[in-house]
């Protein structure tokens, strides 16, 4: 059986691409036989294992080695998984008449291809080759509607943000190459400990680009926000994992990696959730929250490789369970939740027009398959029991005490998280709130009733993924042993089972199940007493309008202005000063503080300072040999 | 009588006392205040009448509701009653408490948080949603104050269940645990509105947080809100005074003392509501992260 794994996968890879080539209403049916194909060669290779495969392939190739460990294998379902629900979807979503439909859907088609590659590569340079496909074909899909001003800036903030990413990873394997004298990855013990230092730092900005770590996520909301929302889905939801992944992968090669390694990842973790989850609150655009939301998950999912990697050079190996076990979980529970949500994004977009939070609102009416999917993903994303955001976040939770029974100072990572998950909730009530809840705030953007199948299907199939994985949980944390021995050969792993998983499960069943007896039992008894034909109360106010609500941006304002070091306003507010003030405006906006109000004004100032070292270049030959001439008299001098 | 019959008896009084004091204590609370003020009070039972006469009645959705609005209160209700399970009153064991249950007893009031403002929003009501922002924000301080108290007592009992990290004596560590009580006090008068946080007894919709973003509840549902607040206030009391008093060897002494204790804690509002006005809105925030701050320095002290 072991035979038929490679031919499965790659079977995979080429289906996605075909996808990509055909039809949409073709393309999505191939590319669910594409994920079964891919989920029948994980299964054989987790129960069976998968030997590596070596290809020696013509000029200028060569050698080709692919392999899959449980490593791989983790990070594969989420590859297969969520871009064929995002090919189902874009089927109904993505009008088949676009200006870039064609080469938005073979983009789409070959960015689950080369994200295989990635996972499978066992060799720097097919890493890098799949890498880059994987990069570009992101790039193809985010730029779909490039005729706005705004997707083309994002786009190429994006590609050059992932290229400075990919030239610090061939830093990185030109450096260990130079030492280990092989391209094959394999881990590389005994190298100098400034190397160790040298190589880890490149591996954290190649990979870390992609991971969203702050303060490179800079690319990352711009990119999100304009794309088509199947191609946010899939970037969201598995494209940020490959970083994830890389980090993951880096570290089996560095074995030797100290202590800090862990200590930078889990700061830059506890940094990066607090400061993307507070940008989320922040946000009015519903994609950008959303994106933000990415930046803050993808960080907690980093303070669980941190302190795995603590644990790891630490010898701690509950630490290294732990926090491996809840990132990988982590990966998973944000593959199914946040996909989810951008598919509601579209949804809303299409029904609505606008992704202006604060001109949504009373949707649920019009949309409510949508508005129950959506409400499911808010609590799952929110981590909040009993759905599946709950689970991996616990085991994160649990080590953090756990270290901090033993070391003291990863404890206050606790607190951190603490905030992060009290600013998800408001983010999660704001979005669920403003869209579906409440009346329509702009009678323009009320929502039109437009929910086909092709559409609500693959988010029931993910709001019904949310639960199911809170009862299977028993099933496969145990699996996630295997994952841990990649990292860390001949660790114990016998923290995994200190968190009953089991009694978790049935505790988070149990809550449901109770919270939906009740609400039954006490429908039954109060039938007959309720009026339903009334206005909400207006506090004696007579002439209630829909623009009277509390809107998207005032239930977040409190919070933004608590957080002011993280989410660094733009505020314009006047001052009331006479007793009978002239007519005035407020508007605020939270632009992202690293591009926004960093490097996009830094960049803009060095276009206007730099152009003037232009007047040394004219083109008089005479001049040009002057500066030689001053140079080589400099140079005799300095020397 | 056998130690696992006595175990399961403690058990079930547990549960029971959960079920039917909470009321109890906002009759305790009421009546302290009014002698404060010189008057003679209502009935120590009263909240119970209140809540059995809006079981009675009929209820009024707005239109503009969905079925959040009508769920809300019942989820609210069952995750705050998962949460007193969590929390021993007297002698551990018998219930669901696992490695790693703090966590789950933060967020189960988080679930209720979600839901209440996601209700709040879903009447469209500016004044609910007034009060739904100011929850979430005020959240944002309350959260890392209990997690530096839990850190506190995770360090000191080497445990990581409720059970034992409450049951466990801790001594020598007064310091921390007279700063993670006076941190987890200030919790719990803004986890359950009271003074000089909210005002439950307020007649002005825009001062409010808790009651205006229930304004439109009636009936049997707003009996089950108002029941489920004064639940997670026995709640937050029980792991007050758990965390304050020392644990007894016996489990039914113990139970005998906590209770005393959660009664102390209601009188403690009713005084501290009586001594002091509300503090203005903006700054409540202030009041909250230096709540915070003294749990940390708690914590910090634990772990010196």
């Amino acid at each position: 059986m072991e035979v038929l794994i490679w031919p499965l996968l790659v079977a995979a890879a080429l289906l996605f691409v075909a996808s990509g080539l055909l039809a949409a209403r073709v393309g999505r049916v191939l590319a669910v036989l594409a994920a079964a194909s891919g989920l029948v060669a994980v299964a054989l290779a987790i129960a069976l294992g998968a030997p590596p495969l070596t290809l020696s392939l013509p000029f200028p190739l060569g050698r080709l080695t692919l392999g899959l460990d449980p490593l791989s294998a983790a990070f594969l379902l989420p590859v297969l998984v969520v871009p064929a629900l995002g090919a189902v979807y874009a089927s109904g979503y993505f009008p088949a008449d676009h200006r870039a439909a064609r080469r938005t859907a073979i983009a789409f088609g070959l960015l689950p291809a080369a994200m295989i590659g990635v996972v499978v590569a066992r060799d720097a340079f097919a890493l890098l080759v799949a890498w880059e496909l994987m990069a570009l074909a992101a790039f193809f899909a985010i730029s779909a509607d490039d005729d706005q001003p705004a997707v083309r800036a994002s786009s190429w903030v994006y590609l050059v943000a992932t290229h400075l990413g990919t030239l610090a990873l061939i830093a990185a394997f030109a450096v260990l190459s130079g030492h280990t004298g092989t391209l094959e990855l394999a881990p590389a013990a005994g190298l100098p400990p400034a190397t160790t230092a040298a190589v880890a730092a490149l591996f954290l900005v190649g990979f870390g680009v992609k991971a969203g770590v702050v303060p490179l996520h800079l690319w990352l909301p711009g990119a999100h926000a304009n794309a088509p929302s199947h191609v946010s889905a899939v970037m969201s939801g598995v494209v940020l994992k490959m970083g994830v992944y890389g980090l993951l992968r880096a570290a089996t090669l560095l074995p030797d990696l100290p202590q800090e390694a862990g200590a930078t990842l889990l700061a830059l973790g506890a940094l990066g959730a607090v400061g993307g989850a507070a940008l989320a609150a922040a946000q009015s655009d519903l994609k950008r929250l959303l994106a933000y939301s990415s930046v803050d998950n993808l960080a907690i999912i980093l303070m669980g490789v941190g302190l795995a990697l603590y644990g790891r050079a630490a010898g701690h190996p509950d630490l290294t369970t732990l926090g491996l076990a809840g990132a990988v979980l982590h990966v998973w529970n944000h593959a199914l939740f946040k996909p989810l949500m951008f598919f509601v994004a579209g949804s809303v977009i299409h029904a609505t027009g606008t992704r202006d939070l604060d001109r949504l609102g009373g949707a649920a009416r019009a949309l409510p398959r949508t508005a129950r999917a959506s409400f499911a993903g808010a609590i799952s994303l929110a981590g909040l029991p009993p759905l599946n955001g709950f689970i991996g976040e616990l085991f994160i939770y649990v080590g953090l005490f756990r270290a901090a029974q033993i070391e003291r100072w990863p404890a206050l990572a606790a607190p951190a998280l603490a905030i992060t998950g009290a600013l998800a909730l408001l983010a999660m009530v704001k979005l669920h709130g403003a869209v579906f809840l409440g009346a329509a705030r702009d009678p323009a953007h009320a929502a039109h009733p437009h929910e086909p199948r092709a559409m609500t299907a693959p988010m029931t199939a993910l709001a019904l993924a949310c639960a199911a994985a809170v009862l299977a949980a028993p099933l496969y944390v145990p699996w996630l042993a295997e994952v841990v021995a990649v990292l860390a050969p001949g660790s114990d792993t016998a923290a995994l089972t200190a968190v009953p998983v089991l009694t978790v499960s049935l505790t988070l069943a149990g809550l449901a199940a109770t919270g939906l007896a009740v609400a039954l039992a006490a429908r039954r008894l109060t039938r007959g007493r309720s009026r339903a034909a009334v206005g909400t109360w207006g506090c004696g106010y007579a002439a209630p309008t829909a623009r009277i609500q509390y809107t998207a941006s005032s239930l977040s304002d409190m919070a933004t202005q608590l957080l002011r070091p993280f989410t660094w306003p733009r505020r314009a507010a006047p001052e009331l000063t006479a007793a009978l003030p002239a007519p005035a405006a407020f508007s605020e906006a939270t632009p992202d503080p690293v591009l926004d109000r960093l490097v996009a004004p830094a960049a803009a100032r060095a276009g206007r300072v730099l152009p003037r070292l232009r007047s040394f270049q004219h083109g008089r030959v005479q001049a040009y040999l002057l500066y030689i001439l001053v140079a080589l008299v400099a140079l005799l001098l300095g020397v | 009588m056998t130690a696992s019959a006595n175990a399961l008896l403690g058990t079930v009084v547990d549960v029971l006392a959960l079920l039917a004091l909470p009321p109890l204590l906002l009759g305790v609370i009421n009546r302290v205040k009014a002698i404060a003020g010189g008057r003679r009070g209502q009935p120590l039972l009263q909240p119970y009448h209140d809540l059995l006469r809006l079981m009675r009645k009929g209820m009024v959705f707005s239109e503009t509701t969905t079925w959040i609005f009508r769920a809300a209160p019942l989820v609210t209700l069952v995750a705050t009653l998962l949460a007193g399970l969590l929390v021993p009153l007297g002698g551990g064991a018998g219930r669901i408490g696992f490695e790693g249950d703090l966590v789950l007893f933060v967020y189960l009031f988080a679930v209720g948080r979600f839901f209440t403002t996601a209700a709040a929003l879903d009447t469209g009501s500016p004044f609910e949603g007034m009060g739904a922002a100011r929850e979430v924000t005020w959240a944002l301080l309350t959260e890392p104050a209990i997690f530096f108290v839990l850190l506190s007592l995770a360090t000191l009992s080497d445990s990581l269940s409720l059970d034992t990290m409450l049951l466990a004596p801790a001594t020598g560590h007064v310091a921390t645990l007279v700063l993670s009580a006076v941190g987890l006090f200030v919790v719990l008068l803004v986890e359950c509105s009271r003074v000089p946080f909210d005002d439950p007894n307020t007649h002005l919709e825009l001062t409010m947080v808790h009651e205006v973003m229930v304004l439109d509840h009636s009936g049997p549902l707003f009996g089950a809100i108002l029941y489920g607040a004064a639940m997670k206030l026995f709640i937050l009391s029980t792991f007050l005074v758990r965390l304050a008093l020392p644990t007894l060897d016996d489990p039914w002494a113990g139970r005998g003392v906590a209770l005393a204790g959660v009664l102390g804690i209601a009188a403690l509002i009713g005084v501290v509501e009586s001594a002091t006005a509300r503090v203005r809105l903006s700054r409540v925030p202030n009041l909250i992260a230096g709540a915070a701050l003294i749990t940390a320095v708690g914590f910090l002290l634990a772990v010196r």
